[in-house]
């Protein structure tokens, strides 16, 4: 028998083909039903800029409370500062798969209770309501969906960069828009980037949650060419970078380049100067999610933030008027979204759709021996 | 005999330069106080006077509750900071200004080492101080507040002992050969003697605290414990509104209020030239 | 009011406390961790005990260094930029703090305010205010276009294209370093030459030394104390430095020591490499202090001979 690898604090790593459920514990036991939201503040920790204040501002008009929101700027920052145990919060947004090992470790959640949740089952696409690496949402509710790709102003990059065949390769080649030139500040995203890149050249399907140290040193080696070539930004600020003309060219997620043309162009800058590339296939298509901190005095309370988040209406405001990342809303559908002119053409692709996550890859939770390749790799490509 | 020490000539080039020196240290912060005032969304183009940024009902430092609650927590720290780093400072000034013999000098330059340590080295060291030994005092206001004083406190010790000296022995030798108990001679001879030192080092300590960024970024936790200077850092490569240099307007005025008080102060009490001499030296 | 020889010592005892908590347990905190292990969960496991020190982190921190590895790259080019920050610092700041000292005359005391005013703003709003001032549209970047210096930066390699200031160039964050740690330098440079004794200079030209000569052999030595010190001052916090190059370029190119310390601590869950770093660093300065001290301490000796 084959030992599977396994993850922070010997836990199962979640695979497509090997789905966990999390147990939910004597110690650790959802809070009992019925009970009524209690006074605020909700303490939220999430991305930067990863939520309409409008929508805050509603919810806190509804339940007549108060909620604070503390930001970080990437997923590593996060779970450094939640696993030092020196932070509690009520509510957590925006990590994903690529953690939820790291989060079950070191007992950072409280699980849920659905009978505060039903949107949930109501709303939520059904691919993602009982995912593989938490089967039965135990402790965690998706909050949005986006894929990696491309995204560039049109009017100052001239390459037709979808037609290309390998798309990646922009990068390789970005020598006249140096300095202009971003990649994202995540190790997991960023060096998974050049293996889709090879594996696009050699038409196979990348393992992008490898845990090969010849893989993972290869892909650092590459990315570490761009400095010579367009000596790139390292930074997830792409959502204002772009639209500001800062940069031209930015490795991104879908959801940052709809948020620029949604809320962040200057006035006088239409939306179609931005465009937007994903893969159909083989590519990074990704689900985050909202979970509740372990130590909350406030439970029914971020249960009911969470529910009203999966409102259809509050979830398609914040999408439309802010956020620019989907909500895998049965209600939202890519096609009408489209239909309704809201979305430029030239980011359609920037509209996730739930078939693409058959196709696709997610970035999960690796082993802490290969996590280590990863992690020496990213801080010899930040070293320059 | 001017001519003689002069070695360079007539110094117009030395003239210009420092003129030169000074409008290319103070201008690029004068254009950012000015775009506080911009009445639009940009912080390059001018689009016209405006205090929105200030008082405005939307984003401004008065309404949006962010910059507010900065604003709010970095004046928290800096008045925590200066109720104990003072006294803790004044009293070891004073007690190392005494001291002579074995372990003052040890002391002595333990006192001087926060000044010369970098900041990420006491941010890296009080981060893992308060996650691996006082795990129970953990991150947040209580660790921002200690980690400043800790630094503070070097800053008071040394313009306190600078008065000290300054002072001299005599004043309480006096008073103890006309007879006065060692009590009256420190509360009623020492104690009004030193004021000024006390309210410079006082205002210094405050000034620290409020520009402090490094170590209060370290220790801090929640959207509760954010200060102004982490804002800024935060916001700045961003694309944020002129409100950033709005708040950051405001925590320069308090900050230039406080010295400028302790200044006079202390010029009032001490003496002009010793006044200058705290200002120049005690960087 | 001499008291009894333990007074002091009790009125600087809180004190005394304080630092030794706060700051020697603190530091001893960053070596346990650095000699120590990391759990299942990459959580640091401290070794408190010198004899249960496990070497394995630093050493293989101090083997990337000793073999070129990122962490030798890294070092390398902190330490460049804070070499070229501190000289322009000399170039521009001798002038500035002999000229304040010596030939200010009436304005001494408004130039002495003038230059003292930059130590009291937020270094980030410093900062800030240039970051605004190169963006592409920014009134910067349209002077430094305008008095030539961008055609002067771009002709010898320093700038990629016109009015890319922020684009992850070298030079900026070197002159972003100038720009934030100079005020530092020039108080201290101005206090040594306001101190010295005119008489001495006067002395040299009346024997018959030319301005040139009397300034070399007179007044630069006199100052050297000052340069030294002001040099110093500003060179420690610059190797600590991770904000101004992550400001102004985020470039992996401009990457200093402290943003890999940075990452290891804050971003990521390396915080047993990110305390070996601390503590490389920390040596390294250490070792600066003791060559400054002994270099200042062998000059005051000379000078009282």
């Amino acid at each position: 028998m084959v030992q599977k690898p396994t993850g922070p604090g010997g836990l199962p790593l979640p695979r497509t083909d090997n789905s966990v459920t999390w147990a939910i514990t004597d110690e650790n036991k959802p809070v009992k039903d019925g009970g009524s939201p209690e006074p605020g503040p909700l303490r939220v920790f999430n991305y930067a800029d990863y939520i309409d204040p409008a929508t805050l501002k509603k919810f806190q008009k509804e339940f007549s409370t108060k909620v604070e929101v503390a930001t970080y700027n990437s997923a590593d920052e996060a779970i450094a500062k939640l696993s030092s145990g020196a932070v509690d919060f009520d509510l957590i947004m925006g990590l994903s798969g690529s953690n939820i090992v790291d989060l079950i470790a070191h007992r950072l959640l409280a699980p849920l209770n659905h009978s505060y949740l039903p949107n949930l089952e109501k709303n939520v696409w059904a691919e993602l309501a009982d995912p593989f690496y938490d089967r039965g949402s135990h402790y965690t509710v998706p909050y949005v969906v986006w894929m990696d790709g491309i995204g560039w102003r049109n009017d100052k990059v001239k390459e037709d960069i979808a037609g290309m065949d390998v798309p990646w390769d922009i990068f390789w080649q970005a020598q006249a828009y140096r300095g202009k030139v971003g990649i994202l500040d995540d190790r997991r995203d960023a060096l998974s980037m050049p293996m889709q890149r090879d594996a696009m050249h050699k038409g196979v399907r990348p393992d992008l949650n490898t845990e090969d140290e010849d893989v993972v040193n290869k892909a650092q080696a590459d990315l570490s060419e761009l400095s010579g070539i367009c000596n790139p930004k390292v930074a997830i600020t792409d959502y204002q970078t772009l639209p500001e003309g800062k940069t031209v060219l930015h490795h991104s997620w879908s959801g940052d380049v709809l948020a620029a043309a949604f809320y962040y162009l200057p006035e006088g800058t239409p939306p179609d100067v931005l465009s937007f590339w994903g893969p159909d296939e083989n590519g990074v298509v990704q689900n985050d999610f909202f979970c509740i901190g372990k130590g909350t005095k406030r439970p029914v309370l971020a249960h009911s933030f969470i529910n009203f988040m999966l409102d259809e209406k509050n979830a398609y405001d914040n999408f439309v008027n802010f956020n620019g990342y989907v909500p895998p809303q049965k209600g939202i559908d890519a096609d009408v979204l489209l239909k309704q002119d809201l979305i430029p053409k030239t980011l359609e692709s920037a509209v996730v759709r739930p078939d693409q996550f058959a196709s696709n890859q997610e970035l999960l939770q690796l082993s802490v021996t290969g996590q280590r390749f990863w992690d020496d790799a990213w801080s010899k490509f930040k070293a320059g | 005999m001017s001519v003689l020490r002069n070695p360079w000539g007539k110094p117009r080039f030395l003239a210009v330069m420092t003129g030169g020196y000074i409008i290319w240290s103070v201008l690029p912060v004068l254009i950012a106080i000015g775009f506080a005032f911009n009445d639009g969304r940009s912080r390059t183009t001018w689009q016209g006077f405006s205090t929105r940024w200030f008082t405005g009902e939307t984003g401004s430092v008065l309404h949006d509750p962010a910059l507010r609650d900065a604003l709010g927590h970095t004046l928290l720290l800096a008045v925590i900071c200066v109720a104990v780093a003072t006294p803790l400072g004044v009293a070891l000034a004073l007690g190392l200004q005494r001291w002579r013999g074995r372990g003052s000098g040890t002391v002595n330059g333990l006192m001087l080492l926060p000044l010369v340590t970098p900041e990420i080295v006491m941010g890296v060291a009080l981060l893992l101080l308060f996650l691996q030994v006082f795990g129970g005092i953990g991150l947040g206001t209580d660790a921002q507040a200690i980690g400043q004083i800790t630094f503070t406190l070097s800053y008071v010790v040394v313009i306190v002992r600078g008065r000290l000296v300054s002072i001299g022995p005599e004043f309480e030798e006096a008073a103890a050969d006309l007879g006065a108990p060692r009590r009256d001679q420190f509360f009623r001879v020492l104690l009004p003697l030193l004021a000024p030192a006390i309210v410079a080092s006082a205002a210094v300590a405050f000034a620290t605290s409020i520009d402090d960024f490094v170590v209060t970024q370290y220790l801090s936790s929640d959207a509760s414990t954010t200060t102004v200077s982490m804002l800024l850092y935060s916001s700045a490569r961003g694309a944020p509104t002129p409100a950033l240099n709005a708040i950051a307007t405001v925590n320069l005025m308090i900050t230039l209020l406080t010295l400028a008080f302790a200044y006079l102060v202390y010029r009032r009490f001490a003496g002009r030239d010793e006044a200058t001499a705290v200002a120049t030296l005690e960087v | 009011m001499s008291g009894s020889r333990w007074t002091w010592r009790l009125v600087a005892l809180p004190g005394v406390a304080w630092l030794s908590v706060f700051f020697l347990v603190a530091f001893y905190t960053v070596l346990a961790v650095a000699f120590g292990n990391q759990d299942t969960l990459s959580q640091p496991v401290p070794h408190w005990n010198p004899l249960d020190w496990n070497v394995g982190y630093v050493s293989e921190m101090l083997d990337n260094f000793w073999h070129g590895g990122p962490f030798w790259t890294v070092s390398l080019r902190t330490i460049q930029f804070v070499a070229l920050a501190v000289l322009l610092s000399l170039l521009i700041g001798y002038p500035v703090a002999y000229f304040t000292a010596m030939h200010a005359g009436r304005w001494k005391g408004a130039i002495l305010l003038a230059l003292i005013l930059p130590l009291w703003i937020n270094y980030l709003m410093r900062m800030l205010a240039w970051i605004n001032l190169l963006a592409p549209d920014g009134v910067g970047s349209d002077v430094l276009h305008s008095v030539g210096i961008e055609d002067l930066f771009l002709s010898i390699g320093l700038l990629d294209e016109p009015g890319g200031w922020l684009n992850g160039q070298p030079v900026t964050v070197i002159l972003a370093l100038l720009y934030g740690y100079i005020p530092f330098f020039i108080l201290p440079l101005f206090v040594a030459i306001d101190r010295i004794d005119r008489r001495q200079i006067d002395a040299a030209r009346d024997l018959g030394a030319s301005p040139a000569s009397a300034f070399f052999r007179v007044t630069l030595p006199l100052s050297w104390a000052g340069i030294l010190a002001g040099a110093v001052l500003i060179a420690l916090p610059m190797f600590g430095d991770y904000y101004t190059a992550d400001l102004v370029s985020a470039s992996t190119q401009t990457n200093m020591i402290g943003n890999q310390i940075d990452e290891f601590m804050r971003q990521g869950s390396e915080k047993v490499t990110g305390a070996a770093l601390t503590l490389l660093l920390s040596t390294f300065l250490l070792a600066l202090m003791f060559y400054y001290l002994r270099t200042t301490r062998r000059a005051g000796t000379a000078a009282e001979v």
